[in-house]
């Protein structure tokens, strides 16, 4: 069963994909400007022969389904092509900053599970003005948007305390860690609220269960009546709460790595946007895309194991 | 018209990518007076220590290319200077000096000969000859090589090596603006063999670049960082780089920029914005400069039927802008006021700088706000539409802002300013795609001078075939001044045509002015040495640059 639902997942990615594909090509082929015009850089005198040059070197004046074609057939072949304004490959441009994005989200996916996690149990278990508390500062985070916080971050902890670097990737798991901390608190603050509130309502369902109210009464020790009876059943949304967090760290990433000048992909897709590069623009947009499917059916897979109660076939 | 530039794609450039009104910075010499408050320097003090490593950055973002015959924009020059030698030098005052050419003569009108340096080598050892020169110049007018200042050649003949050490330029007719051409990428040196085995990929990343200059281009980590090491044998001595190793960033957000700057991560940058100007004022971790520019922004009609292609409504519109105002709250008071075109900086140390001082003088002063002749202007005019469309980067705070400011003032004659915010690729499109501007009626350019000579950028605007004459302007009489200033072989006579000519087209050239900014600069306060004029975007800047230390 399982098996067949990973290939009925595969064959709607690979359509996804395809119609994403066309879709995200379409738009930019239609938007106004011309990209080779930020090439040129200058508006010297020959520059309208140099831009029919580049026009011609990059395929720019062909229509949209000979266009579309020639990168489809590219990326079937492995080639996701040229980038104008890197003249660079696509294939170099992106796996030269894919280490530092896949960094950046696991350390800020580390930094919403373990925390939001532990403060949604611990409100759920004291009740009160911890819950309170705790409900407050996370909700407060979740309305902060990103680049509000990335810049109070850098103000406090890079300029006027000098704890951490302005900007910047780093190099090796060391400066990675030092460079990538305030990045990643930026982007894990507004995730936090959502992994903590969820984990809250459902530790604080479970609690008033049945079974456990049933395993209390025969006597069994508290601490394993939590773990076994309450963490064991909540942890079903919790993983879907947290799955639904990372892939949409993926998206966030763009913002918070522009802010904080991290070279990754986040930023390339920002960077090409704006200058219409459309070969890069579409390859992120893709990896994007198969990335996002392929966490939700990951998580579908995961919370059915964990609770035989849902079914694969309803979820798909 | 050539090799100089306007750059409203520069300023599409710098907004788009980094929603930073990053162009504004620079420099003037401003027309006008109105320097304020700010002491322009074109030098600092002279570094006096060495450095193991320098960070840069580089506020309109990462270069697309460092080949010489392509570079033609802020961050490509601000890196490129520094790696390849031109055949002529441009000093922090504007003035010409030998560069790979020590001399040259000119037997007759329609010949230059320039005697090459014979201790020049390429960072790899080999020799620079006049191979190479006639290699690096004659590249540019093939359509391959995309060279942004191929029209310098248009009078060009031949480029032949004369020699071992001599290379012979001969013209079809005489043209005194080819030598000062020589100081930017145009004359840029590069090894032949080497740019032959590049082919198209040479200058990026990829395929890298063999010049002499006194860094050498180490790493170009595409997106992070592009790397330069001092080059220990730069053939001339009194500018071999204090500094080892010298790393460009391409920071183009205004807050990350600030931060970096203050605390020390990034040591310098060329082209302050004015939101980031305001915080490094007073700051401690280092000092800002402000240095004498060729730039200038202004407003320019897009089509023949635009109300602003009437220079009697550009001309109200000037005179009811509060300059003042607009320079102190825009600029952050690091502008000068904009007489004409081309700021005084581009002649002022030149060899007929008399001349042009003179001409420049003739002209009539900037005028105050006179709101009841911009109505009389207007009334004469009468334009059939009172709205006028005008377009701008999208993001750009410092555009928005003078926008602003004019649409407050044009409400007082009665003219509807409507602001267009357009994307990059847009933008940059507006200077080439007639289509597109006509959907327009003005739109907001940083231009700037970067050939010691008006006659490289003021053709731009006002010859027939001119690539920023939208509106048809037509003056037979300024075209042919223009022309036999070019063909003048002596420079006071060509200044002094170039001055008739400057008084006609000041009348009536339909273009709004807005003001001309001063170069901004700042240095960590270990550093020093760097020049401040907006020279050093032909210049060699980074040799100059060191510690404020003891010689270590």
């Amino acid at each position: 069963m399982i098996w067949r639902f990973i290939a009925r997942r595969t064959a709607m990615l690979v359509v996804t994909v395809l119609v994403a594909s066309i879709v995200i090509y379409g738009a930019l082929f239609i938007a106004p400007g011309d990209p080779a015009t930020l090439l040129v850089g200058g508006g010297k005198p020959p520059s309208p022969r140099v831009i029919e040059e580049i026009h011609r070197q990059y395929h720019l004046d062909d229509p949209f389904v000979q266009s579309y074609w020639r990168w489809l057939t590219g990326m079937l072949h492995g080639d996701a092509g040229q980038s104008l304004s890197y003249r660079d490959s696509v294939t170099h441009l992106i796996t030269d900053r894919m280490g530092n994005t896949l960094f950046l989200v696991a350390y800020a996916a580390l930094l919403i599970i373990l925390p939001g996690v532990a403060l949604g149990t611990l409100a759920a278990l004291r009740g009160g003005l911890g819950e309170n508390l705790i409900t407050v500062v996370t909700t407060t985070l979740m309305a902060v948007p990103t680049f509000v916080i990335s810049v109070l971050l850098i103000w406090w902890l890079s300029v006027r305390w000098g704890w951490f670097p302005a900007y910047g990737s780093g190099v090796g798991f060391a400066g990675r860690i030092e460079h990538l901390t305030l990045p990643a608190l930026a982007l894990a603050a507004s995730w936090l609220a959502y992994v903590a509130q969820v984990t809250q309502a459902a530790v604080r369902a479970e609690l008033a269960s049945e079974h456990v109210e049933t395993a209390r009464s025969r006597g069994i020790p508290e601490r394993f009546v939590l773990r076994k009876h309450v963490l064991r059943n909540a942890a079903g949304p919790i993983f879907s709460v947290s799955g639904v967090a990372v892939a949409g760290l993926i998206a966030g990433a763009s913002i918070v790595e522009q802010a904080f000048g991290v070279n990754g992909i986040g930023a390339l897709l920002i960077q090409s946007a704006a200058k219409q590069d459309l070969a890069v623009v579409q390859t992120l947009a893709l990896i994007t895309v198969v990335v996002f499917v392929a966490v939700n059916t990951l998580v579908d897979v995961v919370t059915a194991a964990l609770d035989h109660r849902v079914s694969l076939e309803a979820g798909a | 018209m050539r090799a100089s530039r306007i750059t409203a794609p520069g300023a599409a450039l710098c907004i788009g990518l980094l929603t930073v009104s990053a162009c504004s910075s620079g420099a003037t010499g401003s027309a006008g007076g109105a320097s304020g408050a700010f002491k322009l320097t074109t030098r600092t003090p002279a570094a006096t220590g060495s450095l193991d490593e320098v960070t840069w950055n580089l506020p309109l973002g990462e270069p697309t290319t460092l080949d010489p015959a392509k570079v033609g924009d802020y961050s490509p020059n601000t890196v490129e200077a520094n790696l390849c030698d031109p055949l002529l030098r441009l000093r922090p005052d504007y003035s010409i000096a030998p560069g790979l050419a020590s001399s040259w003569k000119k037997p007759d009108d329609q010949t230059l000969v320039l005697e090459l340096r014979e201790d020049v080598k390429f960072w790899n050892g080999d020799p620079m000859t006049a191979k190479d020169v006639v290699a690096s110049l004659t590249r540019q007018s093939a359509p391959a090589t995309q060279a942004v200042n191929a029209s310098v050649l248009a009078s060009v003949k031949s480029v032949t090596a004369t020699g071992d050490h001599q290379v012979t330029i001969r013209f079809k007719q005489p043209d005194e603006l080819f030598l000062k051409s020589l100081v930017n990428g145009f004359g840029g040196v590069s090894e032949a063999s080497y740019m032959k085995k590049a082919g198209a990929s040479y200058g990026t990343a990829k395929g890298g670049l063999m010049c002499s200059g006194p860094f050498k281009l180490e790493n170009w980590k595409s997106g992070d960082s592009i790397t330069a090491v001092r080059n220990d044998q730069y053939w001339d001595a009194s500018l071999r780089p204090k500094v080892k190793k010298l790393t460009f960033k391409f920071v183009t957000d205004s807050n990350t920029l600030t931060s970096a700057l203050l605390s020390g991560q990034i040591d310098g940058s060329y082209e302050i914005p004015s939101s980031v100007a305001r915080a490094l004022r007073s700051s401690g971790a280092g000092k800002l400069y402000y240095g004498p520019s060729a730039q200038t922004n202004f407003i320019a009609p897009t089509t023949p039927s635009s109300p602003l292609a009437d220079s009697r409504v550009a001309k109200a519109l000037s005179l009811v802008l509060d300059q003042d105002a607009l320079i102190k709250n825009v600029y952050d008071g690091a502008a000068g006021k904009l007489k004409t075109v081309i700021p005084p900086l581009v002649w002022k140390n030149g060899e007929a700088a008399a001349v042009y001082a003179q001409g420049y003088g003739r002209l009539p002063a900037t005028p105050g706000t006179d709101e009841a002749k911009a109505k009389q202007l207007i009334a004469q005019a009468a334009p059939k539409k009172r709205s006028v469309i005008v377009a701008m980067p999208a993001g750009d705070q410092q555009s928005l802002q003078i926008l602003t400011f004019l649409q407050a003032a044009a409400k007082t004659i009665g003219l509807d300013v409507v602001i267009k915010q357009l994307q990059p690729t847009q933008m940059s499109d507006v200077f080439y795609d007639a289509g597109l501007r006509k959907g327009l009626d003005g739109v907001i350019g940083l231009g700037y001078v970067e050939v010691p000579d008006p006659l490289s950028y003021v053709p731009l605007f006002t010859a027939p075939d001119g690539l920023f004459n939208w509106t048809g302007y037509k003056n037979a009489e300024v075209t042919s001044l223009l022309t036999r200033a070019q063909a003048a072989t002596d420079p006071e006579k060509s200044a002094a045509l170039f001055n008739q000519a400057q008084e006609l087209y000041t009348k009536d050239l339909a273009i709004v002015p807005i003001a001309a900014p001063y170069e901004r600069m700042f240095m960590n306060k270990r550093l020093s040495g760097a020049p401040s004029s907006f020279a050093y975007i032909n210049m060699p800047w980074a040799a100059y640059l060191g510690g404020t230390g003891g010689a270590s």
